[in-house]
């Protein structure tokens, strides 16, 4: 019996003591203008992968802002002006892949390709299309006069695989040249980015780094692991290719273009993409709002940032008062043709 | 033919009675529905505690290991699945998850009180599970897989009432060590499947970087030739990998049918 009562009074006494460890809960937040702005700047301090970078790059003090921007704040302000003032605030980071999302409206900031030219008359682009084009899931293509095959991808949430490949690079297969237009695709799956570059080398190449945050700390990231890109199995493509940009290459069009700057034969024209170069993670605030943030950064294969854009091989403009001739693709034609 | 047949099984039967006998065991298998109310917190999907219902499903055998021994062995499974809303209802969350677990117990029987029987032991437990929120991009959904070792009690009560013998059950059991897996801080599950790229993917469990607590509070019912089972359900799960914030607490009214066999096996 004396050893029962001991197992007993040890099992008490062990469970009681677990009892008072920490419970495990979330921060502690009210539905006032006060807590949510409290809730989105800690949200951006502990998860924004950037914040560091644009210290540095474009000044940022994200501890300054929260000073500034909590000035505005007040008890009695309505929703719509407790959006406008943390849609200022994200402003400060300059990133397309912010966003503050309520039922009113989406916060942005697109400066970034709307204070630039926009280097694309789809109007004239259209003309090159002409009525004939062939369309293989998110691709549209054809043979240009001067044999050169001409590939438009709009958007990279259009699902492209290996059987749409494989069709689009045989029916172009006689071709002297290959045009791959992502002017104005924002962006959408990397994967399908990885799976037309692969097409492009026949060697596995490095590409580029990404890396992730380990902690709250603005500095606190894994290290950068290197992505390698494999080339497919199925066709590939053996001549010159021109990938014709500009500011509107955002997101994971900015990586298809890191990706195809590595690859041999392939020129980039146009003008510098727009950049985004993290991934975008999601949250909320304790209103139900949602935000959208960049989390994981990816860098190119020399390790240097390309959240601000990448620089083409050739520099290129249309002339918005032509409306024939687009001056990116011609000047892509003219090197494939060389 | 058939009287060939008919022999056969009569000599198999003469044989091996003894034996069965002799190996005869006591058998409950329990099996219980429950329906009841979850809250998640994950802050890898977001920084909100989302709530909403859970519906269960739980098997539970429990065997002595020889007839009068004093070692008890039990298994359960556990499996549910659970929609919660978000504070604000605008964001909705889906998880599951399958719990599996052994449990070696030793018996103190009638200790102390006519009719308390008090098991303890340790237990060994594995489950898989996920949560996909509604409203996230690349970050959508958490994968859950842990596997613990767990101190773990069981006390039943048989309490007559008339002619009825009522069973009260009360089952605690405390995760003290284990591994889980978790995405790092910050790190996407593209990194992880995609790339191959794995950091600290597997974390350690004890109760200092988060308690976990599973109990079942039970009443068994004979009713004629069968026996039913009330019970609630208590789960506290709890873990803090890579500076993020996780808990599932869940509480649910649990109704099954109790068989007891003796199972003969030589």
């Amino acid at each position: 019996m004396a050893f029962t009562q001991r197992i007993h009074h040890t099992l008490c006494l062990l469970l009681t003591s677990l009892l008072f460890t920490a419970c495990v809960e979330g921060d502690d937040y009210n539905l006032t203008p006060e807590d949510n702005f409290e809730a989105l700047w800690t949200a951006i301090d502990e998860h924004y992968c950037f914040l560091d970078y644009k210290a540095e790059a474009i000044g940022l003090d994200w501890n300054n802002v929260h000073t500034q921007y909590k000035a505005r704040i007040n008890p009695h302000m309505n929703n719509t002006q407790l959006q406008e003032v943390l849609t200022d605030m994200l402003s400060e980071l300059r990133d397309g892949h912010v966003n503050l999302y309520t039922s009113r409206d989406v916060s942005r900031y697109w400066h970034w390709h709307e204070d630039y030219p926009k280097n694309l008359n789809k109007a004239v682009r259209d003309n090159y299309l002409g009525t004939d084009y062939k369309i293989s899931s998110g691709l549209k293509y054809r043979i240009l006069d001067d044999n050169i095959g001409y590939v438009v991808y709009e958007s990279f949430q259009h699902a492209v695989g290996d059987g749409n490949l494989d069709e689009v690079l045989y029916y172009l297969r006689t071709c002297n040249g290959l045009i791959i237009d992502v002017r104005s695709n924002t962006g959408g799956s990397l994967e399908y980015a990885e799976r037309i570059a692969s097409r492009f080398t026949n060697e596995k190449i490095l590409v580029g780094y990404i890396s992730h945050k380990t902690g709250k700390g603005h500095s606190e990231f894994s290290t950068p692991k290197a992505e390698y890109l494999t080339p497919s199995k199925n066709i590939r493509w053996q001549k010159k290719v021109a990938v014709l940009t500009n500011r509107e290459c955002y997101s994971a069009t900015n990586t298809f273009v890191r990706n195809m700057k590595c690859c041999p034969n392939v020129t980039i024209i146009g003008d510098q993409t727009g950049g985004g170069s993290g991934m975008p993670f999601s949250s909320e605030l304790p209103n139900g709002w949602a935000i959208r943030f960049s989390a994981c950064p990816m860098y190119d294969k020399d390790m240097k940032q390309i959240e601000f854009g990448i620089q083409p091989d050739i520099t290129c403009s249309i002339d918005e008062s032509d409306t024939i001739h687009d001056k990116i693709i011609e000047t892509a034609r003219t090197l494939l043709n060389y | 033919m058939k009287r060939y047949l008919r022999y056969i099984a009569c000599m198999w039967f003469a044989c091996a009675l003894p034996i069965m006998v002799k190996a005869q065991r006591d058998t409950q298998h329990a099996t219980t529905f429950g329906i009841g109310k979850t809250s998640h917190l994950d802050t890898y999907l977001s920084p909100l505690e989302y709530q909403g219902p859970e519906l269960l499903v739980m098997s539970e055998k429990l065997r002595c290991l020889k007839r009068n021994s004093h070692i008890t062995y039990q298994t359960s499974t556990l499996g549910r699945i659970s929609s919660a809303d978000s504070p604000t209802g605008n964001g909705g969350e889906f998880g599951g998850d399958i719990q599996y677990a052994s449990a070696w117990m030793y018996t103190w029987r009638d200790c102390g009180l006519q009719g308390l029987h008090i098991h303890a032991g340790g237990q060994i437990q594995g489950s898989i599970g996920f949560l996909y929120n509604t409203r996230n991009g690349n970050n959508p959904a958490q994968a859950y897989l842990s596997a613990d070792l767990t101190i773990k009690a069981l006390a039943t009560y048989d309490l007559h009432i008339r002619k009825q013998t009522l069973t009260l059950r009360y089952q605690p059991s405390v995760p003290l060590i284990g591994a889980m897996f978790s995405p790092n801080y910050g790190q996407s599950y593209y990194e992880i499947f995609s790339l191959g790229d794995y950091d600290h993917n597997v974390c350690f469990k004890y109760p200092g970087n988060g308690f976990c607590l599973d109990q079942q509070l039970s009443v068994d019912l004979p009713i004629r030739h069968a026996t039913l089972r009330l019970g609630y359900l208590n789960t506290i799960r709890q873990a803090t990998p890579n500076q993020l914030k996780q808990h599932h607490i869940s509480h649910a009214f649990m109704i099954g049918y109790v068989r007891n066999l003796t199972i003969k096996r030589p």
